[in-house]
């Protein structure tokens, strides 16, 4: 007998209960006896040296327990890169950005934190400010003297004979395009707890997507041992990649805590979330491409600006991760690409799941324009440029399994995109993005996760994995993928996990290797620990291993489920002769380790890929302005979705944060001030902007992943703004170049043409 | 003038709170009483995350002053499932993936159960309308509407 | 952080509210549902001593047929019964239009009619928090000397964005506003003043405990339209309604062209409304009345839409309302 698999099956996840009930606690739902409150000073300018700071008369207000300044800290400049360490976390000599952290205060209430606050005395002198990337790289104001030009980070890639192909290149095209920065607006607002005890252990909770890599900047920060700095589990409200890296936030708090040694709690505002933790970069593209007369681009040459505000933040990453995901959908023969991520007196930015928006929009309508002045289907050019299995790309990565054209087919067909595609009325307009990305990128040996698991003597388990679920349903996928492994049901698994005191390493859940990283090591030992139930039951019933098998916690020979018993049987039998099952299970995933984004982009990015299509038809209000998605379909090549309803769940997302963003979400700024940090004015989606989606999951089954899944929805995210682009044009006839595209510009395109 | 003394009914038990009158019901809810499955999600009536039930209807508890509620039924998150029960909004939420972080969950899930009781057999469209105070940044709202929609179907939703 | 420090007074009648309100005039401000005002609060817009709760007051939301010919909205109904209101579902239509643009529908509950007339202009330099505000200089309506949305500007251009005055007018509504000395009953049009810092003639111990609204005759059509960035919740960039009155001959007799989120109050073109009155009015007509209200309306950078965005969606609100009134196609 086989029972029935849970893989591919929408159980619901084990985190929803408490979710749903109102017990689910997060950082700022902790309440710790004698934990005081802190309030952060912040800069008011967006650019101006630090004279002098005066904090006495907050430190003599009652109630005030600790007043911490940028003295305070070790002098340690963070940086995920050795070549990018700027970041000292609170300002010492010089502010950059408006909301800087300058001091902070834990006191026994907010309110006297925050009259604290006001009570420190900070005497600046005002520097020129620059807010205009493109001004920025002239370098007449440096933003870091030390480093002697603005330009934080240069990503250089030259492939083949970019030249040579233009000049053969029957259809040369060259525009700029530009994409406004956007917030993450997660909706919990950023929150620290931190609590430093008399052994000299801090204890941290954090809104983190990696409590290992956050807890070793922590310790390099603060100069503390690893072991002392210990990063636990707490529920997470969202990250979108925002919470990836060591937040100011999250050392002022420590700092806080440590002076006053008690507990500390910030918890930032809705307007701090949105003008003091990372945004999502600006960008300018400068795109010249060449095609020859059957629609293959021959020749790319790209110059791309990233705004970066003031610290490197994931600079080199951010300023590559766009290149990488276009050459791993598309053939580059020919390619030049010049990255520049350049300091701006703004927030510092980072990544997000559609970061590179302007980039993929840019050779997207090329593509299209390319189409367009051959009389080609767009679909068919994306067809005739499309990798396929085997590939290899510009940079010289495998593309192990690939199903894009199978994407673009299938969301073809589910859209009827032939009876659409330039046939709709005036207006209307349908469009497709198409997409291929890395799963998990190199990280050097952080690259890695390892897992453990336990079983008690009553046969269940206890997993032990360093894995976070930010709302992704990550938690939910290793305890399916366990007990599928082993064959026990999903209520007798019981998790540990995110808590860097208790697990094995894992390199979070923002390279997109959460499930084909982290789940392959959970998967391992979960293997470990089935092959020890068996080996122990083999044993016992004197067969051989390979003829039992478990289902259902039950342990039985393989053909006849008869003779069963119960695994805790295995489990005590296997205490007898030595002690409990411990299962281990480590992966490290099939990449380049000399590749380096910068000094050496060469070499296999990703352990695997993976691929979505998203169409989308779209209805463009002539009078307002106003873009309305009327539809969604999308295919994504997820390997094997583990459980189906989850990764449709991160495509809907997606459609949101990636989609109607393209004509709602920019940060508008005033001479480096966020004019909208708030959830009124910054516009985030609402229900009823939102269309209904029909997500269409298809499986190639990964040989690498964990029963064949790779990773689950980001694809999509970076194809769905493009889908819109394309939509735009097929309704209009009018090319948007700068997202997003407000009802103002939309108005302003339509009447240009008119004219 | 000092604290006021007052009498707040919350999921059906009585607490007597001293506050100011310039506290909210949310700083009551999560300070006072540590019913913190009401989030904080904006304190200036953007999001819908502190949204609480006042007899029956969906208020903001953000926007909403302690002592004003004096005496009227609150029903916060935690007081909606009825013993081990969880109520037919949040077994549907459960069941259908409606959940993914979590943070808006807990006011989606009372606007809707409110929502329900106005409207017991909604149509999606109308379902959109009702939710569209409340943000969600993670799902897209789809599985959300699946999931009051099905509420729905279970005994009009069940009342509260 | 809680709110400012205020006391509250909770009167149970009109008549004990008043006497507060008359004790207390400078440092005094009315609640109802609070949910303009407390947000407002939260900013350190609004910083009154004391706050005079009213939606305590028993009998201030009753919605019924009053007088002859009118029906009177209780000033602390709320938008959620109002748009459910039978009587307002089948006199005013245009009203339920109006109410279930106005934020969303879950606010509905709290959120009462006199709060949404009675509301405070609008500024994205304004709107913000102390901190955010402490970068600039005070502002006009800071009780400052500049303009942040204006340069060199000499007056404050904070926008009225609420959603009921504009149509509530072109329904030739009126308000009734009582003090400890009586009540007076004036017309809505009459109640707004079109400044910035305060948009309303309200006396400081006047309370608003009614809208008036005369039963529309048979010929008279009223329609509403609201943009806004978002499907819901946002305030409008632009809002606002039309009433027309035919005859038989299909001559329009009496128009009111009444747009709102365009400045600092609800603003009505009398000029507009003489083009199509006296007019069996078609498609041309309504165009040239559009280009008409724009010399009316002077937006400044101070929404999320631009000036001009603004201004072309106020010429397509009054095409798109009277067409919709006058029942003429290619409004849409
Ligand atoms: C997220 C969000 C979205 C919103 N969207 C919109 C929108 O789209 N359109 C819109 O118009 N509004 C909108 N609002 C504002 C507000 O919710 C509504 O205008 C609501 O109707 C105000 O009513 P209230 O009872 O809450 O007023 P309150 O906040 O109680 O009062 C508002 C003002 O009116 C005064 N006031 C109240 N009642 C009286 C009275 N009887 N006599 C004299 N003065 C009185 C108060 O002193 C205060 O100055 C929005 C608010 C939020 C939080
Ligand atoms: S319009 Fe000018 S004066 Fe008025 S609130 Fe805005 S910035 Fe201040
Ligand atoms: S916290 Fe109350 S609406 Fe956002
Ligand atoms: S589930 Fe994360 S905000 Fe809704």
């Amino acid at each position: 007998m086989k029972t029935e698999t849970l893989i591919g099956k929408s159980v619901p996840r084990i985190d929803s209960i408490r979710k749903a009930t109102g017990a689910a606690k997060y950082t700022a739902d902790l309440f710790l006896s004698g934990m005081l409150h802190a309030k952060v000073l912040r800069s008011p300018y967006p650019h101006a040296r630090i004279l002098d700071i005066d904090t006495s008369k907050a430190e003599q207000l009652e109630g005030v327990r600790a007043v911490i300044t940028g003295k305070d800290t070790k002098g340690v400049k963070w940086g995920v890169f050795p070549y990018t360490q700027d970041h000292g976390m609170i300002a010492t000599d010089k502010v950059r950005f408006i909301g800087e952290e300058v001091a902070a205060v834990a006191a026994v209430t907010e309110e006297i934190a925050q009259r604290a606050v006001e009570l420190i005395d900070v005497t600046y002198e005002e520097l020129p400010a620059v807010f205009d990337p493109e001004k920025a790289m002239k370098d007449d104001k440096l933003i870091h003297e030390d480093r002697g030009t603005n330009i934080n980070v240069h990503v250089d890639i030259d492939v083949g004979d970019v030249d040579a192909a233009f000049g053969e290149a029957e259809i040369v095209l060259e525009d700029v395009f530009k994409s406004a920065g956007e917030a993450y607006a997660m909706m919990e607002p950023y929150s620290v707890v931190a609590d430093f005890n008399s052994e000299g252990y801090l204890d941290l909770w954090i809104p983190n997507a990696g409590p290992h890599v956050r807890a070793k900047a922590l310790s390099n920060l603060l100069k503390m041992p690893l072991n002392k700095v210990r990063v636990r589990k707490i529920d997470i409200g969202g990250a979108f990649g925002g919470r990836s890296e060591v937040s100011p936030s999250d050392v002022v708090t420590a700092l806080l805590s440590i002076k006053s040694r008690q507990p500390v709690k910030l918890v930032l505002s809705r307007e701090e979330t949105f003008t003091a933790t990372r945004q999502v970069h600006d960008m300018i593209v400068y795109l010249k491409t060449g095609a020859d007369a059957n629609g293959m681009i021959i020749a790319r040459d790209a110059r791309v600006i990233y705004d970066g505000g003031a610290y490197s933040s994931t600079g080199p990453i951010a300023t590559s991760v766009p290149f990488y995901v276009y050459e791993e959908t598309y053939k580059h023969p020919n390619v030049r690409y010049n990255g520049y991520r350049v300091y701006t007196n703004k927030c510092p930015r980072g990544m997000y799941p559609h970061h590179g928006r302007a980039y993929q929009v840019a050779m997207t309508t090329h593509m299209d324009m390319v189409a367009e002045k051959l009389g080609l289907d767009p679909m068919e050019i994306r067809l005739r440029n499309a990798n396929r299995s085997g590939d290899h790309t510009a940079t010289d990565s495998v593309i192990s399994s690939c199903g894009l054209s199978e994407s673009i087919t299938m969301t073809a067909e589910m859209s009827r995109w032939s009876e659409k595609r330039g046939k709709l009325p005036k207006y209307r307009g349908i469009g497709m993005g198409s997409m291929g990305l890395m799963c998990g990128f190199p990280m050097g040996f952080r690259s890695g996760a390892t897992a453990f698991i336990r079983m008690n003597e009553s046969g269940q388990i206890t997993l032990f994995t360093g894995m976070v679920d930010n709302g992704q349903g990550n938690e939910n996928m290793v305890v399916q993928i366990t007990a599928e492994v082993i064959g026990i049901p999903m209520e007798m698994v019981n998790l540990v996990n995110a808590d860097t005191e208790m697990t094995g390493h894992d390199p979070g859940a923002y390279s997109q290797a959460a499930t084909f990283v982290g789940g392959n090591a959970v998967m391992r030992a979960a293997q470990d620990v089935r092959r020890q139930v068996l080996a122990a039951s083999a044993e016992m019933m004197k067969v051989a291993p390979d003829e039992l098998d478990i289902t259902n916690g039950m342990i039985h020979l393989k053909n006849d489920n008869e003779k069963s018993f119960f695994i805790a049987r295995a489990a005590r039998y296997a205490m007898s002769n030595g002690g409990n099952i411990v299962g281990k299970g480590s992966y490290f995933p099939k990449i380049s380790r000399d590749r380096e984004w910068v000094k050496n982009p060469r070499g296999q990015m990703g352990g695997t890929y993976s691929f979505n299509t998203v169409v989308t038809e779209i209805e463009v209000d002539p009078d307002t302005g106003i873009i309305k998605m009327l539809d969604v379909w999308a295919a994504h090549d997820c390997g094997k979705p583990i459980n189906p309803a989850t990764v449709e769940g991160q495509i809907h997302g997606i459609v949101s944060r990636g989609g109607v963003a393209t004509y709602m979400e920019e940060i508008d700024w005033d001479r480096g001030q966020v004019l909208n940090p708030n959830l009124l004015d910054y516009k985030v989606p609402l229900a009823t902007d939102m269309p209904e989606m029909d997500v269409e999951l298809i499986t190639t089954n990964d040989p690498e992943g964990p029963f064949g899944a790779k990773e689950g929805g980001l694809t999509a995210s970076m194809n769905v703004y493009k889908a819109i682009v394309s939509a735009f044009y097929d309704a209009t006839g009018v090319w948007l170049k700068e997202l997003p595209f407000t009802p103002e510009k939309v108005l302003k395109a339509l009447a240009k043409k008119n004219n | 003038m000092g604290d006021r003394s007052i009498k707040l009914i919350v999921n059906g038990y009585s607490y007597n709170v001293s506050v100011p009158a310039e506290t909210t019901l949310l700083e009551v809810l999560r300070e006072e009483l540590q019913l913190t499955g009401t989030k904080f999600g904006c304190d200036t009536g953007e999001c819908g995350a502190c949204t609480v039930l006042i007899d029956g209807r969906p208020f903001r508890s953000c926007m909403t002053l302690a002592v004003e509620v004096e005496g009227k039924r609150i029903t916060t998150i935690e007081g909606l499932a009825n013993g081990g029960e969880l109520h037919p909004v949040q077994k549907k939420f459960v069941e259908l993936q409606a959940i993914q972080c979590g943070f808006c969950s807990p006011g989606m899930i009372l606007t809707a159960v409110a929502f329900l009781g106005e409207n017991p057999k909604p149509t999606r469209q109308e379902v959109r309308r009702a939710i569209s105070g409340n943000i969600c940044r993670c799902t897209g709202y789809q599985k959300i509407v699946e999931a009051v929609i099905a509420a729905s179907k279970i005994n009009g939703g069940g009342r509260k | 952080m809680h709110l400012p420090h205020f006391e509250i007074t909770e009167p149970r009648t009109l008549d004990d509210a008043l006497l507060v309100l008359s004790d207390h005039e400078d440092r005094i401000m009315i609640k109802a549902g609070g949910t303009a005002l407390i947000p407002a609060m939260r900013l350190g817009l609004a910083n009154p001593d004391r706050v005079l709760n009213i939606s305590t007051i028993s009998d201030m939301d009753k919605i019924d047929r009053h007088r002859d010919n009118c029906i009177s909205i209780g000033a602390n109904s709320s938008l959620f019964q109002v748009r459910q209101s039978s009587i307002i579902k089948e006199n005013f239509p245009a009203l339920v239009d109006a109410v279930k643009s106005i934020s969303s529908p879950s606010l509905h509950h709290s959120s009462s009619i006199a709060g949404n007339i009675c509301q405070d202009c609008r500024c994205i330099y304004y709107n913000q928090s102390l901190t955010w505000r402490a970068l600039r200089s005070k502002c006009f309506k800071a009780a400052g000397k500049t303009c942040h949305a204006v340069s060199n500007g000499n007056k404050c251009s904070a926008v009225y964005r609420g959603d009921l005055a504009p149509v509530l007018i072109s329904m030739s509504a009126s308000v009734v506003l009582a003090s400890f000395k009586g009540k007076r009953e004036i017309p809505l049009s009459q109640f707004f003043k079109s400044n910035g810092i305060w948009p309303n003639t309200l006396g400081p111990a006047e309370i608003l405990t009614e809208v008036v609204i005369p039963i529309p005759k048979s010929n008279l059509k009223v329609t509403f339209e609201k943009v806004r960035i978002r499907s819901s919740l946002d305030y409008a960039i632009a809002t606002g309604a039309v009433s027309v009155t035919t005859d038989s001959e299909g001559t329009c007799t009496d128009c009111k062209i009444v747009l709102g989120a365009l400045g600092p109050g609800p603003i009505e073109s009398f000029e507009a409304e003489k083009i199509i009155v006296g007019t069996i009015p078609d498609l041309a007509i309504c165009k040239r009345a559009a280009k008409e209200v724009i010399n009316k309306i002077h937006p400044v950078a101070n929404t999320e839409s631009t000036p001009e965005h603004r201004i072309e969606l106020a010429e397509f609100i009054v095409v798109r309302c009277l067409c919709k009134a006058l029942g003429i196609g290619g409004g849409d």
